[in-house]
């Protein structure tokens, strides 16, 4: 029943990140929860969300959320002692069992399950390279976290204002040779280009998705990626590329 | 391992095994209408659709309780206008039963002409949606307007046309008027108007308060009604309602089924699950010596 129930979580903190981007803290008690699962975030009278965490550690969740609609700008004034209600782990979360060099490549909120992913690769002592893509450095997440963990952590702003200027992909392209594995997650384009670059490479590559769920349980579609009869919730939302592929996510 | 035949025909139609993808399960997109006739349903019922496309309820859309599992998805469609593209990556064999929704009988009119098409089988008229208000439930219970609904469309197409019961206490008067109506068949049941609420936030789980209840808390429910009608009326019946497993669906075949839906068993389960019930009822059909799964309909009524 775990994936099932509601859990109450009580908020330990709710922290602005950015104009428009919150790391909410709350105790909750999830184990098995790993880097790529997500969650549904339940505020009754409003709606139920899906996310993904950031990270888990001892009965604390961290959800790193984007403020996009009334649910989530409700979240943003939560504090210390509120309640939210959780369901899950849900999904199939990244593959991270493989020892190897791992390059994440995150764009926007789709970074919050690399980061969790990074802990876990650091944990491992696996090396790794996390790299983080936004508009401009006010937008910065977790890049300060990446590097703190000992492995390699790069910038990416589309305005140049700090770190290198262009795309994460930018680098993926570059240096694909390089890794063992790619993770990644982000908006969809920066996903198709993740596919584009990777679909034909031998390269183990696994791409996070983000689709409309709503059941999270695999039976009302919503959450479909079109074309390829693959769900979101159920078979994903973490997808090795040659599954996409043989699916035909031809974009 | 000897070859038993699953084969059935419902209404004329063929199918190659009874089991039928029930109404409102991952039919969202082309792609997922043809994993699931490719997974191995004998037919692939659409979501029901309106004349319009709905948006449906916010979530929570779905709750989970001891007994089964409650929805209310709130007649979330993409319109009667995408039948053909919802349809267009199955291939011709497989068997598609169109699901309607609609609040007036020229609600239906408009839908069933635009359901006419060759990919179609069946017309199956979702009377019984225990959560919209102005559809379904609200319909079934007034007879004569269901009646309408249901001349209507039966006089707009010659497509066998099926009738989706929900639980009311007239519904045996509803069967014997529509039958006299030209109605070919029945899907039996819907679910069952519920709610469920989440005691730590002590708080209605379900955006729309209300949901319909599947899974086995309704299953012997459905058995009963599938048994009462075709032993009043030896109708073709697709049976609906909380099967879980692969006995679920003799028992329904035995009450005098043909199509026996399945729904929620495909919560939490990818669709392929759907061939281990094949595997159950075909060695089942085996152990038991039977050469052919239509020896079984309608089997627990024979004295």
């Amino acid at each position: 029943m775990g994936e099932i129930g509601y859990r109450r979580a009580l908020v330990r903190d709710n922290i602005q990140v950015n104009h428009d981007l919150y790391h909410l803290l709350v105790e909750v008690d999830m184990n098995g929860v790993e880097p790529g699962h997500f969650i549904m975030v339940w505020i009754p009278e409003l709606e139920e969300v899906p996310m993904a965490p950031s990270m888990y550690r001892d009965g604390v969740m961290r959800i790193t959320y984007k403020v996009v609609g009334e649910t989530t700008r409700y979240m943003s004034s939560l504090s210390i002692g509120d309640e939210v209600y959780i369901r899950g782990p849900l999904g199939k979360p990244f593959d991270l069992s493989m020892d190897g060099e791992y390059l994440l490549i995150g764009g926007g909120v789709g970074a919050a399950p690399l980061i969790f992913a990074v802990h876990r690769l650091a944990e491992m002592n696996y090396r790794y390279t996390y790299v983080e893509g936004v508009p401009n450095k006010d937008y910065k997440m977790f890049i300060d976290e990446a590097l703190s963990l000992g492995g390699e952590a790069i910038l990416y702003t589309e305005d140049g204002s700090e770190g290198l200027k262009g795309l994460p992909t930018d680098y993926l392209r570059e240096h694909l040779g390089k890794y063992d594995y790619i993770l990644a997650c982000g908006p969809e384009a920066l996903n198709k280009t993740v596919y584009k670059i990777c679909k034909d490479s031998n390269i183990h590559c696994q791409i996070s998705m983000e689709r409309m769920v709503k059941c999270g349980v695999g039976v009302c579609g919503s959450c479909v990626v079109e074309n390829t009869g693959l769900l979101v919730c159920l078979d994903g939302p973490v997808f090795n590329v040659s599954i996409l592929k043989e699916k035909g996510y031809d974009c | 391992m000897s070859r038993v035949g699953l084969e059935v025909e419902l209404s004329g139609v063929p199918l190659r095994n009874p089991l039928v993808l029930a109404s409102g399960f991952i039919d969202d997109d082309p792609s997922l209408l043809l994993r699931a006739w490719n997974a191995g349903f004998g037919a692939i019922t659409t979501k029901s659709l309106t004349p319009k496309p709905r948006e449906g309820y916010k979530p929570p859309i779905v709750a989970f309780t001891k007994a089964g599992y409650l929805n209310a998805v709130g007649l979330a469609n993409p319109g009667i206008e995408s039948l053909p593209h919802l349809l267009s990556q199955l291939p011709a064999e497989a068997r598609v039963i169109v699901s309607l929704a609609g609040s007036t009988p020229s609600d239906f009119k408009f839908c069933v002409e635009k359901a006419d098409i060759d990919k179609v089988d069946i017309i199956e008229l979702n009377l019984s949606c225990p959560h919209v208000k102005g559809m379904g439930m609200d319909i079934i219970h007034d007879i004569s307007y269901s009646l309408d609904v249901i001349e209507t469309v039966v006089s707009t197409t010659s497509k066998p046309v099926f009738v989706k019961l929900g639980l009311t206490d007239t519904y045996l008067n509803l069967v014997s008027r529509a039958l006299d109506k030209g109605v070919s068949g029945f899907t039996i049941m819907n679910t069952v108007r519920a709610m469920a609420i989440d005691i730590a936030s002590l708080k209605p789980i379900l955006k729309n308060v209300f949901g319909g209840l599947s899974g086995p808390a309704i299953h012997p429910i459905a058995v009963r009604l599938v048994y009462e009608v075709y032993s009043e009326y030896r109708v073709p019946i697709i049976g609906v309602g909380g099967v879980e497993d692969w006995d679920d669906i003799i028992e329904f075949i035995a009450a005098g089924a043909t199509g026996v839906g399945i729904g929620s068993y495909l919560f939490l389960r990818s669709v392929e699950k759907v061939d281990e019930l094949l595997k159950g009822v075909e060695s089942f059909l085996i152990e038991r010596g039977f050469k052919d799964i239509s020896e079984v309909i309608g089997i627990a009524l024979k004295r």
